[in-house]
């Protein structure tokens, strides 16, 4: 049997004082391998780097959603104590305000008005300050309606 | 020869290069194979943990114009370690940052930023200002004068932070710490200040028992929390966790209940509607850096908290506050133990107001009794006494065995299952009319009416009207009441009387003011019920009725109501409210116990509604505890005329009379 057919190298001639023969093929072959592993590998790699680096910045996006429903938490906290009765009726008193007078009684409240109620509804018992205040109204506007024609007079004096 | 050589070398070239291809193909394949094995069964099941809770905040309780009743909020205790405090030097280390700290504060010095002396604590100096005026606080120089020798720790203070430094400030330092007084006082004042809570509270933890440590305050604020934790000692603990608060303090705390220390709802909404109000806690599982902190999540092993859904009450906290302050006054007005008022709106069954006396406060309701927490309007049952005569009148008009013009003979005595029923006056009243009946509450006329309606009607149509059945109101512990019935070993005939004018039979302050409530709306009876709606992420959804139920007709409703509204003023002339027509009846019953009525022990109480001729609220009170010569009419009645006139007030709703 020839020598390269034992070798089963297809082409290639040796040295016949013994020295090794490179196979440029074999070579190619698993420098190609060595190289796809490589690649294999170091995608991988990549890869699992990604996948940490997301994994560690979902993790801090949901402490800081964790944060900030502890700060919305606490701020409806805050909010619920400055709404209190107590806090209120503080404020108040210092600003000024009082709770109604519990004998106030009668005329303490807004009263529904209809369309046609120029002036508040009288309700019993106060039947002259209701005449006074028809009275009251009625003067008021004479009074507007004189000013006006005083303005018009003097600003038309030939009319 | 040669040609053999050749031939040997060639032979061992070409095993060491077959044995460099396995050897390389191994490796490939175990590479190839360890990759394959991660991407798709690996688990690095080694380093994963067990999960990690995220707590859900529980819902907030609201009332129906959105003020928070109840809610969580994110804050901090602060706990008290009596055995680190018993160290010396811990307490040594203590006292040198409170002296200093009050000595800069009350002293007024100021420093360059930065140049702040040893021990100095800014958090704690803030605290120690009032913040509306910029001044110090008493406290501030109290605890300077006494932690330390005042005058040495200034010198000490000005020496440590001069530009020429002789080094005796540390000995200054030393010398003024050590001529300071005892700590507790301070100490207790310190905290009490601080964290608001009262002084004796302070000073009974700080001298309490050493093998324990001891909860301080619960719900702190931030900045106060993190005053006490830049102290750095560990005599005093900070924890931050959400936490359950009530603005409102007592405020309707018999309808919210509370949370106690260990998260679990007690009594009330609290725990009714704990299942909406919880939510659901999240989970976190993963794996986690050797170091403990959390790296990233395993594909589905994080799922967020579902926070507790929010209940938006039909109490109105206005009425609510009114309502508690009537009858308080009036339980002290009238010395009686205790009381209820109960606020409905006819028409839909709501409760615009419950309130009991005495009371407590859910964020403290360890200062009270287990008496004290419970709902006497729904959980303390009473034999309701007269007012139940109008419903003994509603049901024979119903049943028309009598009618409005109705008369009968009062003799003053009338014999029911061989047992005598007299009138509370002891008089015979002669022919007397439904109306006078009720003006006059007589004993003798209510049973009258019942025999003539018979047991099996009177009975029926009292159950029709709620008693001896829970009215179903979305609240714990809710009595039911007992009334017995035919066919039961323990009635008798003489129940009948008894129970005509409602004795013989009790009920809870709700059944009787839902009772009422059916007439006030046309005859038609309506769960009571508190939470209104329930909102969450989804939205908010209303909460059905229940049951609603047609007990007597609306013409029956109607000619009680005209009879109850002329004897309120023909006999209770203490309930009548100025300007508006109010429909009512008074009731003053006693108490049975051990088979006998307990002499000069009685309950007495007013229920009515109104304004006529649309009644909207149904109000009742109830007194526990009166005493011989008080009645129901005369101790009750102002208050429910208080309670009523401040509805009107409040609605907007004009007089009509």
């Amino acid at each position: 049997m020839h020598d390269r057919e034992r070798l089963f190298i297809p082409y290639g001639r040796g040295p016949r004082n013994g020295g090794a023969r490179v196979d440029l093929r074999m070579v190619a072959f698993f420098g190609t391998v060595l190289i796809l592993l490589a690649l294999a590998g170091w995608l991988y790699l990549r890869q699992a780097s990604e996948v940490a680096a997301l994994a560690s910045e979902i993790r801090q996006l949901e402490l800081e959603k964790e944060d900030r429903h502890r700060a919305l938490v606490t701020l409806r906290g805050e909010v619920a104590m400055l709404g209190s009765l107590k806090r209120v009726l503080a404020e108040g008193t210092e600003l000024g305000y009082a709770l109604p007078d519990e004998d106030a009684g009668e005329g303490s409240f807004v009263v529904e008005c209809t369309a046609d109620c120029a002036l508040p509804r009288p309700w019993v018992g106060d039947e002259n300050a209701a005449m006074e205040r028809a009275q009251a109204g009625s003067l008021l506007w004479g009074d507007v309606v004189e000013r006006l024609g005083n303005v018009l007079r003097a600003a038309f004096p030939t009319w | 020869m040669m040609e053999k050589v050749v031939r040997h070398a060639d032979e061992g070239q070409q095993r060491r290069l077959v044995w460099v291809q396995i050897v390389l193909c191994a490796v490939g394949l175990l590479l190839v194979g360890r990759l394959a094995w991660y991407q798709l069964f690996g688990r690095i099941a080694a380093i994963t943990q067990s999960p990690e809770v995220i707590a859900a905040v529980r819902g907030s309780i609201l009332d129906i114009n959105g003020h928070y009743l109840a809610t969580s909020t994110y804050a901090c205790n602060v706990f008290f370690r009596p055995d680190n405090y018993d160290k010396p030097d811990e307490q040594a280390r203590l006292r040198e940052r409170l002296a200093v700290t009050a000595t800069v504060v009350a002293g007024g010095m100021t420093f360059e930023e930065g140049e702040m002396p040893q021990g100095f604590v800014e958090r704690l100096a803030e605290q120690l200002i009032d913040p509306k005026t910029g001044a110090p606080r008493a406290l501030a120089g109290k605890l300077a004068d006494t932690l330390a020798d005042r005058e040495l720790l200034t010198m000490s203070l000005v020496e440590e932070m001069s530009a020429a430094r002789s080094g005796r400030a540390a000995d200054l330092r030393a010398q003024a710490l050590a001529a300071g007084g005892a700590m507790d006082n301070s100490m207790a004042a310190m905290l009490s200040e601080i964290l608001n809570e009262p002084l004796n509270d302070m000073e009974r933890i700080v001298a309490g028992s050493r093998n324990q440590r001891h909860t301080v305050s619960v719900g702190v604020a931030e900045s106060q929390c993190r005053a006490i934790a830049d102290l750095g000692t560990d005599i005093l603990i900070t924890e931050f966790d959400f936490q359950r608060i009530y603005p409102d303090g007592s405020l309707a705390s018999h309808i919210l209940g509370f949370v106690n220390f260990a998260g679990e709802p007690q009594y009330g909404l609290e725990f009714y509607y704990d299942s909406e109000l919880s939510g659901e806690n999240g989970l976190w599982q993963g794996i986690n850096h050797p170091s403990g902190s959390r790296l990233m999540a395993e594909l589905g092993g994080y799922r967020e908290a579902e926070d507790g859904s929010d209940l938006i009450l039909s109490l109105d906290r206005n009425v609510q506050y009114e309502a508690e302050r009537i009858l308080r006054e009036t339980v002290v007005s009238s010395e009686a133990e205790s009381g209820s008022l109960l606020v409905l709106d006819s028409r839909t069954g709501a409760v615009i107001a419950m309130a009991n006396s005495p009371t407590f406060e859910p964020g403290r309701f360890w200062d009270v009794g287990l008496e004290t927490l419970r709902n006497g309007a729904i959980s303390t049952i009473y034999e309701p006494g007269s007012v139940i005569k109008p419903l003994t009148i509603a049901a024979a008009l119903d049943a028309r065995v009598i009618y409005p013009d109705t008369t009968y003979m009062d003799e003053g005595v009338i014999i029911v299952g061989e047992q005598e029923v007299r009138n509370s006056d002891l008089k015979a009243h002669g022919e007397t009319s439904m109306t006078e009946l009720l003006a006059y509450s007589l004993n003798v006329g209510a049973a009258h009416v019942a025999s003539i309606l018979g047991p099996a009607r009177f009975y029926e149509m009292f159950k029709r009207f709620g008693f001896s059945d829970p009215t179903g109101i979305d609240l714990t512990a809710e009595e039911r009441g007992i009334m017995r019935v035919p066919g039961q070993d323990e009635w008798h005939l003489s129940d009948l009387g008894r129970n005509s004018y409602g004795q013989g039979m009790s009920a809870t302050p709700l059944q009787v003011a839902a009772a009422f409530g059916a007439l006030a709306n046309g005859g038609m009876m309506r769960r009571p019920h508190v939470v209104a709606a329930v909102s969450d992420e989804a939205g908010t959804r209303i909460v059905e009725d229940a049951w609603s139920r047609q007990v007597v007709s609306p013409q029956v409703a109607e000619q009680v109501t005209e009879m109850l509204v002329e004897a309120v003023q023909m006999g209770m002339p203490s309930a009548l409210v100025p300007g508006y027509t109010i429909a009512g009846k008074s009731g003053t019953s006693q108490v049975a116990q051990e088979g006998r009525y307990i002499d000069g022990y009685y309950i007495g109480s007013f229920v009515g509604y109104g304004p006529m001729p649309d009644p909207r609220f149904v109000v009742l009170v109830k007194l526990d505890g009166l005493t011989e010569g008080q009645w129901g009419g005369e101790e009750a009645g102002p208050a429910f005329a208080d309670m009523f006139q401040y509805l009107m007030r409040y609605e907007g709703i004009p007089p009509n009379d």
